[in-house]
């Protein structure tokens, strides 16, 4: 799996260039107050598998690429919970969950490709009595009490191949949710990534979702960066469509105009919207 | 795990049945209107080859829009009626069941009542597509309606009449017929654990019992046909509505 660290220079970039959106319900509108982040850590989750399961609001998902030699370890983690913290966020609680890869049981090994290779299982603490079952490429995700899991035990069809635990903590910023936790495979303690994900927590519910979701896709386009990919997948927006593909374009310059600022957080550096690749001064 | 008998009866009967079961449970009888899919998995997958049910229970839609379009149509056209309930009945909750293997040796063979393992999980509605791509068949479907008792009576018990039916197109529930016209079957079932089957077997056997005069229950698979008693049986209870202790 790819691993990364942080500089010093960059971790002091992503303290103060850590996207966040911030949501006006009095004025239903969408500030960007900052749209870039360092270019160094591990993701290695795929992104969208845990927003299309657990979040009923939009979400954001940030895939980070790593630089080549690097390792990951508790004290990126760390900064990264400081540059949370410093942003306001305020602890909730411990999070976990279990992301598990199956895999097909044949009688030979030819026969495996028949079947899909992109199963798997996951467990969220938010629903702590269900269990999802996803088949990537073909888009589905099943919702089920806990006990499919004994069912496909007994049905001897399919086996775990890996089992990742992601242990964490998960923050309130502003009217976002945002978890960090470390990735470790189920057989080790070694951590072998870190994962970063926010939530938009609206408290109107239905209609505050529908005007974001409007606002998202009328005015926030698919942003392609340097060396990640900014990743909108609204669980509930059938009106948007928020995948992205790989690419290597390095075009920041913002295509719309931005809404009238009405947030707390610290002002974007304008050289966030230049070429990612520029030495960017910090504040 | 559960415990299960099954027997069958005419349907002539059933009504006398109904009759006996609503004294002797207490209870009021449900619809029952499930559609069982059986799944099977393809040759290559597993090293041997896996069972598992898929079932709709078309009594307890999901609840979705679609029920207070219906509320509010239903009285302006039927035609819209019958558009929006056929969205609705499409929309049922679904149950992913797996039944394994029977208790066996000579402590399983010496008791009347078959007690098995049994594993179910409430599922979203697209448990179908999931199992079909994992690899899985549709071996066959029946459609169950009828009626069905849950009480508790030294065990959590359920009793269900139904007729089983078959549907000739993929689907098409409508158009189910009866597999075996003018019988029905009668399933008994109590889910049980490792620790208090005994309890379960005794309780439901005591409960058979009292079925005795309108049919046999014993282990499915185990076919003892139609008692003759349940004509007369059945006339009793009718003619007094089960006052009458058979």
């Amino acid at each position: 799996m790819p691993s990364s660290v942080l500089t010093p220079n960059q971790v002091e970039r992503c303290r103060s260039k850590l996207a966040v959106f911030t949501y006006s319900s009095v004025h239903s509108s969408i500030h960007l107050a900052s749209a870039f982040l360092g270019t160094s850590a591990t993701m290695i989750l795929p992104g969208g598998l845990l927003s299309a399961v657990t979040a009923t609001n939009p979400i954001m998902v940030l895939h980070w690429h790593p630089n080549a030699g690097a390792t990951v370890n508790t004290q990126i983690m760390n900064e990264i919970s400081q540059c949370i913290e410093s942003l306001n966020g305020v602890k909730e609680g411990r999070w976990k969950s279990v992301l598990t890869f199956y895999k097909p049981i044949t009688r030979e090994q030819s026969m495996a490709a028949e079947f899909p290779r992109d199963f798997l299982g996951l467990s969220i603490p938010e629903q702590s009595n269900k269990y999802y079952f996803i088949i990537r490429a073909q888009r589905i995700v099943l919702e089920a009490d806990s006990t499919i899991q004994t069912i496909m035990e007994k049905l001897q069809s399919y086996k775990s191949r890996v089992a990742l635990n992601f242990e964490g903590t998960q923050y309130r910023v502003g009217d976002f949710q945002v978890r960090v936790a470390k990735v470790a495979p189920s057989y080790s303690e070694t951590m072998r990534g870190i994962i970063m994900e926010t939530d938009e927590v609206l408290a109107s519910g239905a209609e505050h979702e529908l005007q974001l979701g409007r606002a998202l896709s009328e005015r926030v386009p698919i942003r392609k960066f340097d060396k990640f990919h900014l990743l909108i997948k609204p669980a509930l927006l059938p009106s948007f469509h928020g995948a992205m593909s790989s690419s290597t374009a390095a075009d920041d310059q913002p295509s719309i105009p931005l809404p009238r600022a009405t947030t707390t957080h610290p002002p974007p550096v304008t050289s966030a919207h230049g070429n990612p690749r520029a030495p960017i001064r910090t504040p | 795990m559960e415990c299960v008998v099954q027997g069958i009866i005419e349907t002539q009967h059933v009504e006398a049945l109904e009759i006996l079961l609503q004294g002797l449970c207490g209870v009021n009888k449900e619809r029952l209107r499930v559609h069982e899919l059986c799944l099977k998995s393809s040759p290559n997958l597993g090293f041997v080859s896996s069972d598992v049910r898929l079932v709709c229970d078309l009594e307890q839609p999901e609840p979705t829009w679609y029920m207070h379009i219906l509320i509010c149509c239903y009285y302006f056209s039927s035609i819209v009626h019958h558009k929006f309930q056929r969205d609705v009945i499409c929309n049922p909750c679904r149950t992913v069941r797996h039944i394994g293997g029977a208790m066996r040796g000579a402590g399983a063979e010496q008791i009347s009542v078959l007690v098995r393992t049994m594993v179910e999980s409430k599922a979203s509605k697209n448990a179908l597509r999931l199992f079909y791509a994992l690899g899985y068949k549709l071996d066959h479907e029946l459609l169950r309606v009828g009626s069905a008792f849950h009480f508790h009576r030294g065990a959590q018990i359920t009793v269900t009449v139904s007729s089983v039916n078959k549907m000739p197109k993929l689907h098409a529930i409508d158009e189910a017929v009866p597999v075996t016209p003018g019988i029905q079957l009668v399933e008994v079932t109590a889910p049980a654990t490792a620790d208090n089957y005994a309890e379960i077997v005794a309780a439901v056997s005591s409960f058979c019992e009292y079925l005795a005069p309108l049919l046999h229950l014993s282990k499915p698979g185990i076919s003892t046909g139609v008692v003759p008693t349940a004509a007369a049986a059945a006339a009793s209870l009718l003619s007094d509505g089960g006052g009458t202790a058979l």
